[in-house]
């Protein structure tokens, strides 16, 4: 694997007034955005949000009708060469020949990487090894399982130690267990100082995954940092769930409501769910008004709010 | 059976290339018709219509012959690689429903493309010399051939899961059944067996043609009613094939990577004779990769390899089987100038089909965006496909020419005359060949770009440099009349100017354009050439 450290200060990706457009259609409109280094980095929207195109953009397939976009310090457009020694692109298709073996494919791809021969053959057991694919060897692809030639699409993508990952829905079409086997190689891809770009329509998966998201619809960015974070952008408080003995919820009711702060209370699934004005309400006043009162407090938690939901609530379902 | 015609019918509704081919039906009878009228006419003086009608019945059913094998052969073959054909059987449908549908939903499709071609035939009987008997004889005939040809492309297709591999397969039946009224013929002679007439023109179409035409062999309609009866009963077989075998095909198989042991008496180890050992072929990946990536991957396959030298095998072998047969026409020459014709148009053929379907392939898998993802640059990976080409097709073009000189010493030698002549078109031969060969790669492979099937690109490639020189030649020729040394130097010219222009037309696009058009899934699209 290269020994070449990264260039300082810069981030993995950036850019600036992106803008790609197919005739009329206007795929992707005045994105800026920022991935850092060794971010895992989820990169979410509708069929035809314009996913696709950023990160081909990103890959060097397409050049951008305006804007810039800079991976590693490298413009995609100037120097793409260098851009492709930089990243590795899975794309939403296999992209493998059925006909050959795994490590006449990997193989293949090393060369064109240009790969010394003379350490081609280590490279490829070291990804082998890494997606979990050393005993698949000898395997034609086209016999291999939809999961096996997804993870061989990663080994491919790894060949070259990039330090960039773009990953185009790369668990698409996995059962369960692949799924989480893709997940947990990603993770240790991101330990071991990969920045990594996925772009995902399983959502639940990709918030325990990803530290920071983006959000496209229509070609345009909605959202782009810390998953939490997008529940300030949205300017909605916090929400906590009580617990208090049975027969008493409509005492705690009263008294949550003359604490400072609370914006609305209401009964959901024999629970209390508080929504508080902002973030900047301390939560704590709550728990010791009910203690204070005489109530059993039985349980006091904040509603943790989903990938999906902040999906559903930040777009309107529009595609191109 | 009537859903699944529906279907095909719609989907070949929507394909523009349907009404293209019977616009083309229609269109080359109606401009032999023009050229016959126009350019031989003023020429030759007033002719009857016989000769314009053998003409176009010949082509019509050269045409037909391997059209149909075109339409079908691809019919359940696609069915098969896209995984569909299992859930039509998990319908009500029976094995005969689909064979009956798919038979008649394509065997629909050049049915229509061969009646654009009757009336144009029909002008014929206006010119005279044409009896009414012998064009309602030919067109029945051309049916007949149609349906013989649809229903062999059919069983051809039950039995590949890839057209090209259906299609060789059927075109070579094809060409069987057109040889084997000689083939028979000459071993009878060999025994010394005067052969019946009726072996001779059972088989071939061509042949029974020529027995119902009065101005070739003199009608005989009792030979032209048995070869009609004998098709039609070979079609019948072919689609009782197509039933059986539809049922069995549709199953997955698993696939493996190793053959089955080699034993001679069992036919199914038989591929395992083009296998090399795993250090061989590692040893080899190790030298090609380093070359070029692609390279390697255009002469890995064995069989790829092997394909160009079994033309030239089989051309050897027909010329030494020609030497054995005590003939006048064999001794002296003519046959074996025959087949190295053949030979040539064969070659060039296999040559673009080669180049298509390494394109073809390496696009649809998506391996050749990927590539180009990578560091590989454009320059880098043509050289790999044009050294990959020519290293499978090399060989055998410098063989095919060392064979032709050998050819044209024996004949000059046996006639005792070194004719000018021959020198020259020996010369031009050869020339056109090379110049043929390095101008169909670039060609095919800028063509493939866009099209999912390799013959498609394979067949405009064909027909840019063989077909397009050969009519301005045979036009300039009409037209102006050129002595016997000027006809040489204008084929050489036409055939070099044209080469050249599709040549380095496409290997200019292809340096330019390839990365961009690979990557054009979502992008309009560049005009071609």
């Amino acid at each position: 694997m290269s020994d070449q450290a990264p260039p300082v200060l810069t981030p993995a990706v950036h850019t600036v007034g992106l803008t790609r457009t197919y005739g009329s259609m206007t795929a992707l409109s005045d994105l800026n955005l920022t991935v850092n280094r060794g971010d895992l980095f989820g990169f979410i929207g509708s069929n035809g949000a314009g996913k696709t195109t950023s990160l081909r953009i990103l890959a060097t397939f397409l050049t951008p009708t305006s804007g810039t976009a800079k991976v590693l310090g490298c413009d995609v457009v100037t120097q793409s060469d260098e851009v492709r020694h930089l990243i590795g692109y899975m794309p939403d298709f296999f992209g493998v020949y059925k006909d050959m073996e795994v490590t006449e494919y990997l193989d293949f791809f090393a060369a064109c990487y240009k790969i010394p021969s003379a350490s081609r053959d280590k490279t490829v057991s070291d990804v082998l090894e890494l997606v979990g694919l050393s005993e698949k060897k000898g395997a034609l692809i086209g016999a291999l399982s939809r999961g096996m030639q997804q993870r061989l699409g990663l080994a491919r993508v790894l060949i070259h130690d990039p330090q960039l990952l773009l990953l185009d829905e790369p668990a698409s079409g996995l059962d369960p267990r692949a799924r989480i086997e893709m997940m947990a190689i990603l993770q240790e891809l991101q330990r071991l100082g990969k920045t990594i770009i996925i772009s995902s329509h399983i959502l639940s998966e990709l918030q325990s995954l990803c530290n920071r998201v983006a959000i496209i619809e229509k070609g345009k960015l909605i959202y782009a940092g810390p998953v939490q974070g997008v529940r300030d952008q949205m300017s909605e408080g916090p929400v906590y769930w009580v617990t208090v003995a049975h027969g008493t919820q409509a005492q705690a009711i009263e008294v949550i409501k003359r604490c400072d702060g609370i914006k609305e209370v209401e009964m959901a699934d024999g629970k209390i769910k508080v929504s508080l004005v902002s973030s900047e309400t301390d939560p704590a006043a709550i728990s010791g008004a009910l203690v204070t009162s005489g109530l059993r407090l039985l349980g006091f938690r904040e509603d943790e709010i989903g990938l999906e939901e902040v999906f559903m609530r930040v777009t309107r379902g529009d595609t191109q | 059976m009537l859903e699944v015609v529906e279907r095909e019918l719609r989907v070949a509704s929507r394909s523009r290339g349907i009404f293209a081919s019977r616009a083309v039906a229609a269109g080359i009878p109606l401009a032999i018709l023009l050229y016959y009228h126009l350019v031989m006419q003023s020429f030759y003086g007033r002719m009857s219509g016989s000769g314009l009608f053998n003409t176009l019945m010949y082509l019509a059913l050269f045409a037909v012959s391997f059209g149909g094998l075109r339409s079908t052969s691809d019919s359940i073959t696609s069915e098969k690689r896209e995984g569909t054909l299992g859930l039509l059987f998990l319908t009500a449908l029976s094995a005969t429903d689909v064979i009956a549908g798919k038979f008649a939903a394509y065997g629909l499709r050049s049915f229509y493309s061969l009646i654009a071609t009757l009336p144009m035939i029909a002008l014929s009987l206006l010119l005279g010399g044409v009896t009414g008997g012998e064009f309602l004889c030919g067109s029945l005939l051309l049916l007949n051939t149609l349906f013989f040809s649809l229903a062999l492309g059919l069983v051809c297709s039950t039995f590949f899961k890839r057209q090209n591999a259906a299609l060789g397969v059927a075109s070579a039946l094809m060409m069987v059944l057109m040889l084997a009224g000689f083939l028979v013929q000459a071993a009878l002679e060999w025994w010394q067996i005067r052969p019946p007439d009726v072996v001779v023109h059972l088989f071939s179409p061509l042949m029974a043609f020529a027995k119902i035409s009065n101005s070739f062999m003199g009608a005989d309609p009792q030979f032209f009613w048995i070869h009609v009866g004998f098709l039609q009963a070979l079609g019948w077989l072919c689609l009782l094939l197509a039933k059986r075998g539809v049922r069995e095909c549709w199953k997955e198989v698993v696939v493996a990577n190793t053959f089955t042991r080699m034993n001679w008496l069992n036919w199914r180890s038989w591929p395992s004779l083009l296998v090399e050992s795993s250090q061989s072929l590692a040893a080899y990946r190790n030298r090609a990769l380093s070359h070029s990536p692609y390279y390697w991957r255009v002469t890995r396959s064995k069989i790829l390899r092997m394909l160009p030298w079994s033309s030239v095998i089989l051309a050897v072998l027909a010329i030494c089987c020609g030497f054995v047969f005590d003939s006048g026409f064999v001794r002296q020459g003519g046959f074996a100038v025959f087949v190295l014709v053949i030979l040539h148009l064969v070659f060039r053929v296999m040559l673009a089909a080669s180049a298509a379907f390494v394109m073809v392939e390496d696009r649809l898998s998506g391996g050749l965006e990927l590539a180009l993802g990578t560091p590989l640059t454009v320059k880098r990976l043509l050289h790999g496909y044009y050294w990959g080409i020519w290293r499978n097709f090399g060989g055998p073009l410098a063989t095919i020419i060392l064979l032709e000189l050998a050819i044209f010493s024996w004949v000059a030698f046996i006639e005792a005359d070194l004719d000018k002549e021959m020198v020259r078109m020996m010369i031009c031969f050869c020339l056109n060949l090379v110049v043929d060969c390095l101008a169909i790669v670039p060609l095919t492979l800028w063509k493939a770009i866009d099209l999912n099937k390799p013959q498609h690109a394979a067949g405009i490639a064909g027909l840019r440099i063989l077909v397009v020189p050969g009519v301005l030649f045979v036009l300039l020729v009409s037209l102006a009349h050129p002595d016997g040394d000027s006809v040489a130097i204008i084929w050489v010219f036409i055939n070099f100017f044209n080469a050249l222009l599709n040549g380095g037309i496409s290997d200019r696009k292809l340096r330019d354009h390839l990365r961009e058009r690979v990557a054009s899934r979502f992008t309009a699209k560049i005009p071609l050439v």
